[in-house]
């Protein structure tokens, strides 16, 4: 399956995306947009305002989703090229790139990540650092006697509101 | 940095942009965050950004085990966040943020921070099912996941800022150049 083809079915599980590339400086510029499928141009119609300064050249399209609570989250990537047309700009993908979401995801992230931190500390003759896992103990301990409080407080204020 | 009545100092008065600016820096979940790959792509990925007002920088860690974004600081500083998802941050017709900056990475792996107990709680507040994940997790499946606790510190330093009222989709709302 073409990039184009695997960026449009994947864009439509999502609002809007976010679309980098670079300015005259060399520093990425990223911002928002609803790329419109060009199936004929194997590209996406993007706004870009000038505003923003951007070149044409190397891009990279992202959309991701968490929920109200930091989970369930979910994205991926394309590498590409933005490039100037008649009406308007085009991104051009290349390239899919996975990001999260799913079980498969999950262990890619986890199999190779472990693989690459050891490597990581070899080619460097470091050795692994202590986890704190006391430390990491407390946190959660606090984050949920926080989260309790917050609830409580809400509890109360909806009761008021009922009594007033 | 602290302000006269010695209360933390936040990204809109280190910076001098709008309260709602520096409300969307401390509120959102999440920033997306580039770097320059080695042929120059501007690779994106959702991250969490900590705002440190003492030495006017962000904060921004990733495990050794995912660590493409510090090797491509390494090669060339020059990245952005865009603040442009309020989801679950309470946060009603907020601007859209973009900072572009010079970050570091360092090759070694920094010792626990200051403010690291702060931060960590503040992610189990906003993700509380790593509360559920830490609580439930017995020794040995612990060992196999802490190549994730091994982390890089990676600093970012703004040197413009710019927010949009509209969504972005025209002249910025602000700038401020540092």
């Amino acid at each position: 399956m073409s990039a184009w083809r695997r960026v449009a079915r994947e864009l439509r599980n999502y609002d809007s995306a976010v679309l980098s590339a670079r300015d005259g400086a060399g520093y990425p510029v990223t911002f928002r947009c609803l790329p419109a499928p060009d199936p004929e141009r194997g590209a996406f119609r993007v706004h870009v305002a000038d505003a923003l300064g951007v070149i044409a050249g190397p891009a990279w399209l992202l959309c991701h989703f968490h929920d109200d609570k930091f989970w369930s989250l979910r994205s991926f990537g394309a590498r590409g090229r933005l490039e100037p047309a008649d009406d308007g700009w085009l991104f051009r993908p290349t390239a899919f790139v996975p990001g999260m979401g799913g079980i498969a995801a999950m262990v890619r992230m986890f199999v190779g990540g472990r693989r690459r931190a050891y490597r990581y500390l070899a080619v460097r003759h470091l050795q692994p650092p202590d986890i704190r896992w006391d430390l990491l103990n407390v946190a959660t301990a606090r984050a949920k006697q926080h989260l309790a409080g917050n609830r409580g407080d809400r509890h109360h204020e909806a009761e008021a509101g009922r009594v007033g | 940095m602290t302000t006269t009545d010695g209360v933390a100092a936040d990204f809109a008065q280190v910076y001098g942009v709008p309260a709602v600016v520096g409300a969307v820096v401390r509120e959102f979940r999440s920033c997306e965050f580039s770097t320059l790959a080695r042929d120059g792509t501007p690779v994106t990925w959702p991250t969490l950004p900590f705002f440190d007002p003492t030495n006017r920088r962000f904060l921004i860690t990733c495990s050794i085990g995912l660590a493409q974004k510090a090797f491509n600081i390494r090669r060339d500083g020059r990245v952005a966040m865009l603040f442009s998802n309020p989801t679950g941050s309470g946060l009603a017709s907020s601007p859209l943020v973009l900072i572009q900056g010079d970050a570091e990475a360092p090759e070694d792996l920094t010792p626990l921070a200051e403010g690291f107990m702060e931060r960590a709680q503040l992610v189990f507040e906003r993700q509380p099912v790593g509360i559920t994940m830490i609580g439930v997790m017995p020794g040995p499946v612990r060992q196999l996941v802490d190549w994730y606790g091994w982390r890089i510190f990676i600093h970012v330093r703004p040197r413009r800022i710019r927010w949009w009222s509209d969504g972005g989709s025209q002249r910025s709302s602000g700038e401020v150049v540092v």
